[in-house]
């Protein structure tokens, strides 16, 4: 008896072993117990029914205490992991191709869509062109240039305009944005008529020399007519006659 | 516009059109002898920034920006012949007397130089922020200093100096040097610097935010913004007969600095292009 009362002392301070407390279970669930522990019954049958709850251990153990079976475990879980993220990966995919797969019908909207909000642009981008061209100061008509080079495609109106500004805009620089925006309208052959004619009514050798270095670039008759023309001008530029020089020379 | 004349003295005046209070114009009308004469010009609106055009054939101009709302134009004529006119042809035009007609309208002043050749310097002191369009042809340099706006300078045969200066500038000069050195350079609109036979010469705070584009054909480039040249080809010009139309490479160089801007393009033919960041 008197180890049942050590044992429960160094069970309430907390030292007492995993046997020595079944032990005090299998005390307490007996009929010969002191009246002096008889407090103490309650409590350990009750832990001792906590006990019998818990599943035994030819269930728990296997995974705790067999390697083996442990080994076995981890693999199924790793397939199951990989398993998962490879239908994870497909679902995505799936997704995407469903996603990117645009029916006729959808994709001729779509394009018409776009391309009317093209034309939308392009006229909206027209009309400032138009606007900015007239502008006094001299960077805004510098800004339609910019904007004109953005345009997509060759505009009569905007084409027209950027001859008007090429032979009539106070600044230099404006007609020399001018002559670098038609460059890229060359395609078209009335533009490179155009360009040849404007040659005779410049005075600025800057722009003069922006126009040569172009039309040299023709090669056809009439521009290289219309560089010769100029060459014979008894005030040119020296600097042109010389670069002139020298390119005609450098296409013969 | 109206021409005063006087014989012997100078009478600024101001003429008040007949319709001032429906049109708000002021036309200011002056004359100016052939001796170093002064005149001062106020603003319609002296509070709003103004401009001031200058077409000039013959002699210089500088433009100093100060802290004053008024334009302050000195005409300074040369004690020389212009050009290859003969000494009686010359001699008569010196004692013609010097005819400036001067407008101001809105805010813009603008004038014209001496349609006679006589050559004629002008010294003008501006607000600070002030946009202006210089146009010279012969004999003169033009030199701004302490100006901030939208400055438009042409310059046929002088050279043209920008000092301490901000906002957007566009020049072109056709066989002197271009020389800026900005001291702001909050600016929303392209930028264009344009020389045949001189170099350009720009230097900008180092918190410029630009993209650049610059070529010369037969100068060197000295540049502390990193230049390169185009990443695609693609610009159509004309070639030869049949295929008339190829791609040639981009013969540009760009950069840009700080995260990009409005677009500074800097154009020479013969001359060299330096561009410079203070440190």
């Amino acid at each position: 008896m008197d180890r049942i009362k050590k044992i429960l002392e160094r069970y309430y301070e907390g030292n007492s072993s995993h046997l020595e407390e079944l032990e005090l279970m299998k005390f307490f669930s007996s009929s010969n117990i002191d009246p002096d522990l008889l407090e103490y019954r309650a409590e350990f049958e009750m832990l001792n029914t906590i006990r019998k709850m818990h599943p035994p251990n030819s269930i728990i153990m296997p995974l705790i205490t067999n390697t083996n079976d442990r080994n076995v475990n981890r693999e199924l879980y790793q397939w199951k992991i990989f398993g998962r993220t490879a239908a994870s990966i497909a679902l995505l995919l799936i997704g995407y191709l469903i996603a990117s797969f645009d029916p006729p019908w959808q994709n001729a909207k779509l394009a018409r869509t776009v391309e009317l909000a093209k034309v939308e642009t392009e006229r909206l981008r027209t009309q400032l062109i138009l606007e900015l061209i007239e502008e006094p100061i001299t960077s805004k008509r510098l800004i339609a240039h910019s904007e004109a080079n953005k345009l997509t495609s060759p505009n009569k109106l905007v084409t027209e305009a950027l001859f008007t500004t090429l032979q009539s805009d106070s600044d230099v620089n404006v007609r020399i944005a001018a002559v670098e925006s038609l460059s890229k309208l060359v395609e078209d052959p009335k533009v490179r008529e155009g360009i040849i004619k404007s040659l005779e009514y410049q005075e600025s050798p800057l722009v003069i020399l922006k126009l040569v270095k172009l039309m040299i670039l023709f090669q056809e008759n009439e521009s290289l007519n219309s560089i010769e023309k100029l060459l014979q001008r008894p005030q040119i530029n020296e600097t042109i006659k010389k670069e002139i020089e020298k390119s005609i020379q450098n296409l013969i | 516009m109206k021409y005063f004349k006087t014989k012997n003295r100078i009478r600024p005046q101001i003429y008040w059109s007949g319709v001032f209070v429906i049109f708000w114009m002021i036309n200011t009308n002056l004359l100016l002898a052939q001796s170093q004469q002064e005149i001062s010009v106020s603003l319609s609106f002296p509070e709003k920034p103004g401009r001031l055009i200058i077409d000039q054939s013959f002699g210089s101009v500088k433009v100093r920006g100060y802290e004053g709302k008024i334009l302050i134009i000195k005409a300074i004529p040369r004690p020389e012949k212009k050009g290859k006119i003969g000494g009686s042809a010359s001699r008569k035009y010196f004692q013609r007397d010097l005819i400036i007609g001067l407008e101001e309208y809105e805010n813009t002043v603008s004038f014209n130089g001496p349609s006679e050749d006589i050559i004629v310097d002008f010294e003008i002191l501006v607000p600070k922020r002030f946009s202006l369009k210089l146009d010279l042809l012969n004999d003169g340099d033009i030199y701004v200093e302490g100006v901030i706006g939208e400055l438009d300078v042409s310059n046929n045969n002088g050279k043209i100096d920008l000092v301490d200066v901000g906002g957007t500038i566009i020049a072109d000069a056709l066989n002197k040097n271009i020389t800026v050195q900005f001291n702001e350079v909050i600016f929303e609109a392209p930028m264009v610097f344009t020389s045949m036979n001189g170099d350009i010469d720009l230097s900008f705070p180092n918190n410029l935010k630009a993209r650049f584009k610059a070529f010369t054909e037969y100068g060197d480039l000295y540049s502390d913004i990193k230049l390169m040249p185009a990443s695609k080809p693609g610009i159509k010009e004309p070639s030869g007969d049949g295929d008339r139309i190829k791609k040639y490479r981009d013969k540009w160089l760009y950069g840009v600095i700080n995260g990009g801007g409005p677009e500074i393009k800097i154009d020479s033919f013969n001359g060299n292009i330096y561009l410079k960041t203070s440190n």
